[in-house]
């Protein structure tokens, strides 16, 4: 018989404690983030109802999610995303508490994959939402917030990529061409495919849109881009738009991204899920982004409270394979003592052992061998500097490992 | 800084590749007498070229351990999922096509059609824009055989003259896409690297140029 005991699921994977102690020291690094903002934790179910989920962003389909039935044959699904769980819960449970609520999570996700695709089902991710806020001033805190998380784990070289979801959209939509056609051109523009983008434009007619769809894959770089942006953008919607990013993008400058912000006004927003700015953040090393965000001011409204709200996620997975990546994390250093009770002082050994782990940072092992030669093979093999023999006297011998 | 990793499609593209990696002026005197090097610095050092098959260029490519790469456009509408698409080089133009029976009406009948395919991506992705319901079947060598030998009706396969239809009394019924090589890039590399990569395609793009004005002048001879 196949022994499917002995393994995971396929993009599965059990952590030991070098990665867990990289992954605790990046959760440990957010969760003080969070908290001094004033974000309260949640904890949502492992398990949702799949409708939880009807108007999740694009790449979040239910072809993504794994599911379930429930005893009444509901569907459920294993939490694929935490944002639709913590909107729900903001419009139910905390439905009466003053606005705006902050929260954040720390729970893991899952999504099916491509079979040896390498990616993985399970991602370790922690965000924030900020709910019932729509100002410049919530977004800020959003990014000054995104600009910590990478800071706080040593990341000097990353960048953020500010967009805005309603752009594109807002462009398309106005448009006097068949749906598959739409469908096509927001394809092309969130692939920057800008041949084939300009040859299909160049079929569908002249005009201001045209142009401005034409230019919107290119309007990807610095500072620079809002000016290639004015020339492009000529009706006051889109004018708007872009006046607001330029005050954000400003005030991020000052509060010190600089050259690590980017632009990018060709973002394709699935199921029109995020209505006003998103942003990315990307570290090298890493080939896709390692926190993303954005707002989104309708999802609210579907569980019956019509709230605006923004929020990102951080992929902890990637920073932590950052963190070993760059071997900041040192290894796990063997305990510094093992402590052996002769026979008959097997009480008082674990009662001193007790004791000198009062020392702060110091890890004691009890001994629960037989003799003292087994104690010693041990120490020597695991590197344990010291052995404490507890008898009549308590004696300290050097263990293995001395040279290290 | 590491190198920016650029992988191309061995055989059929690597040498027209490699003739306008040339033609950009990078020196490519590492990837003469590779030997069995698979990872070849050129450009003294600043580019690093990965021969590899089409089908890992994109997953080289999506994962970031390659920022850039050179490849197909079928294997991009076969298999990739996030990455950019930010040039047609204008190389080894060919056609997908939905090729059967000559003489014959490959839609007549109400019955299922059974298609052959090293594509099925691209065929189940063709049959359902024409909401139509197919059966298709992987095959991995000479899709031709399988109408003859009486598995498919018709195949989804890459045309580049439609010789070995014709001798199989086969022939193109539709055009499902234009294929040439395109420039593919990561889309985190395309934020963190963002001037080399400019330069690069900056680069190419005058490559493409010099060379088309250079065929140009040639026929003209």
């Amino acid at each position: 018989m196949k022994k499917d005991y002995l393994t995971t699921p396929k993009g599965a994977k059990d952590i030991l404690p070098d990665e867990c102690e990289a992954q605790s020291w990046i959760e440990s690094r957010l969760k003080k983030i969070f908290k001094s903002y004033g974000y309260g934790q949640v904890k949502t179910p492992g398990v949702e109802y799949l409708d939880v989920y009807a108007e999740a962003p694009g790449n979040l389909g239910s072809e993504h999610m794994f599911k379930l039935i429930d005893n009444e044959g509901r569907i459920l699904v294993l939490r694929p995303d935490s944002t639709a769980p913590i909107a729900r819960l903001t419009a139910s449970r905390l439905k009466k508490s003053s606005k705006p609520v902050r929260l954040y999570y720390n729970q893991r996700v899952y999504r099916q994959k491509g079979l040896y695709s390498g990616r993985r089902i399970e991602t370790a991710q922690m965000g924030v939402e900020l709910i019932g806020a729509n100002s410049i001033k919530a977004d800020l805190e959003m990014l000054q917030m995104a600009m910590e998380v990478l800071e706080s784990c040593g990341l000097r070289e990353y960048r953020i990529e500010l967009g805005h979801g309603g752009l594109c959209e807002l462009l398309i939509s106005r448009l006097a061409v068949a749906e598959a056609d739409k469908e096509q051109l927001r394809q092309l523009i969130q692939v920057k495919n800008y041949a084939a983008l300009n040859d299909l434009l160049d079929t569908l007619g002249q005009g201001d849109e045209i142009q401005a769809i034409k230019a919107l894959p290119s309007l990807f770089g610095g500072r620079e881009v809002f000016d290639q942006a004015a020339e492009v953008f000529k009706d006051g919607e889109t004018k708007e738009i872009l006046a607001y990013m330029k005050s954000l993008f400003d005030v991020l400058q000052q509060l010190g991204l600089k050259e690590r912000l980017m632009l990018d006004l060709g973002f394709v927003n699935d199921n029109d899920y995020y209505t006003g700015i998103i942003f990315q953040a990307y570290i090298h090393g890493s080939g896709e982004a390692v926190l993303l965000g954005g707002r989104y001011d309708r999802l609210l409204e579907r569980f019956g409270e019509k709230l605006p709200a923004i929020g990102f996620g951080v992929n902890v997975d990637l920073l932590t394979k950052n963190r070993l990546d760059s071997g900041l994390q040192l290894p796990a250093q063997p305990p510094q003592v093992l402590v052996w009770g002769e026979p008959g002082y097997e009480i008082l050994s674990l009662q001193y052992a007790k004791t000198l782990r009062q020392t702060p940072e110091l890890v004691v092992e009890n001994g629960l061998f037989q003799n003292l030669d087994e104690c010693r093979t041990y120490a020597a093999a695991k590197g344990i500097r010291h052995i404490h023999v507890v008898g009549q006297t308590i004696e300290i011998l050097e263990g293995g490992g001395a040279e290290k | 800084m590491n190198p920016l990793r650029i992988a191309v499609a061995k055989g059929r593209l690597e040498e027209k590749t490699l003739v306008l990696l040339k033609e950009m002026g990078l020196d490519c005197s590492g990837a003469k007498d590779k030997g069995r090097k698979l990872i070849l610095p050129i450009d003294e050092g600043r580019l690093e070229l990965i021969l590899a098959k089409s089908p890992d260029i994109v997953t080289y490519v999506e994962h970031g351990v390659c920022d850039m790469g050179i490849v197909g456009k079928d294997t991009i509408m076969e298999t990739a999922q996030s990455l950019y698409e930010v040039m047609d080089l204008g190389l080894g133009c060919c056609r997908m096509m939905l090729a059967a029976y000559k003489d014959r009406d490959f839609y007549h009948g109400f019955g299922i059609k059974t298609v052959a395919t090293k594509y099925p991506n691209i065929a189940r992705a063709f049959f359902e824009s024409k909401e139509m319901d197919v059966s298709i079947v992987k095959i991995e060598g000479s899709v031709e055989l399988a109408p003859l030998l009486g598995l498919a009706d018709g195949i989804v396969d890459i045309v580049e003259t439609g010789s070995t239809l014709r001798a199989n009394g086969l022939e193109e019924k539709e055009l499902i896409a234009h294929l040439s090589a395109r420039l593919v890039v990561n889309i985190a590399s395309m934020k963190m690297r963002k001037e080399e990569i400019d330069k690069f395609i900056g680069r190419l793009r005058l490559a493409l140029r010099s060379e088309a004005a250079g065929e140009t002048k040639g026929r003209k001879k």
